[in-house]
């Protein structure tokens, strides 16, 4: 079965939460199940965290824009923001120290994105970060 | 998301976590969690057997709670996990910092060696 979503979402932390399930029920509806939705699931949950930590400079209200495409081998999830340039594909690997003062390092999300995902794809167009991730 | 209370008494703790630990799953249980496994000090055990599903701030949680625990000389060991979670904590590098244990009298046995 093949589908495609298209959505918008607010750069707040709310707004990823309240469309997560829009994200679940897009896999369901794909046939999607086990490490395939749950690599899906977590590649939107990782980027659009960091976007809206992230990426933008002011307080404004931007808008992501969100496109979710099931080809019949695999799916295809694209973030779209206007904040600042950023490749999540650039970013260093994340370091845990063995160390018992441990600390969550910065960066593991986008770490599980690249490693999890078949591939991860950044390009810059007219002003927008557009992140493209195949599952 | 459910955090199940299976043991808080004794000397060591024993959790069970069900459900998704994704944005909503980590904010509906992380203050009890916090409260259940971090402020007794105790070893802990976190059953992941119900749990589909982890993210980046999950991973936040659980490495909040050993970090409480191992100031205090105890450890936290993460029980059972399914496979794509297990895949997710080993991909994050969990493993080099949390045992990670799927034999549960192995686990326990991991409480006492500090």
């Amino acid at each position: 079965m093949s589908g495609r979503l298209e959505f918008q979402l607010r750069n707040t932390v709310e707004d990823v939460s309240v469309s997560l399930p829009l994200l679940r029920r897009f896999a369901a509806e794909s046939g999607l199940a086990g490490r395939q939705e749950y690599v899906l699931i977590l590649s939107y949950e990782e980027l659009a965290t960091n976007i809206v930590k992230y990426g933008f400079d002011d307080a404004a209200i931007h808008r992501i824009r969100v496109l979710l495409e099931n080809h019949s081998r695999d799916v295809s999830l694209t973030l779209m923001d206007d904040g600042h340039e950023f490749d999540p594909c650039s970013a260093p690997a994340p370091e845990f120290s063995p160390n018992p003062a441990e600390r969550m390092p910065g960066g593991v999300g986008l770490h599980l994105v690249k490693r999890m995902a078949r591939s991860l794809h950044y390009s810059r167009k007219n002003g927008w970060n557009v992140v493209q991730v195949l599952i | 998301m459910e955090l199940k209370v299976i043991k808080a008494d004794g000397d060591y703790t024993h959790v069970a976590l069900s459900g998704r630990l994704d944005i909503d799953g980590v904010t509906s249980v992380e203050e009890k969690f916090t409260n259940v496994v971090s402020a007794k000090g105790k070893p802990a055990i976190v059953d992941m057997t119900e749990v589909g599903f982890i993210a980046s701030l999950g991973m936040r949680m659980l490495l909040g709670a050993s970090k409480a625990l191992r100031a205090n000389g105890a450890k936290l060991v993460v029980y059972n996990p399914q496979p794509v979670v297990l895949e997710a904590l080993q991909t994050a590098g969990f493993a080099a910092v949390m045992p990670i244990e799927n034999d549960f009298s192995k686990a326990l046995a991991l409480l006492q060696n500090v």
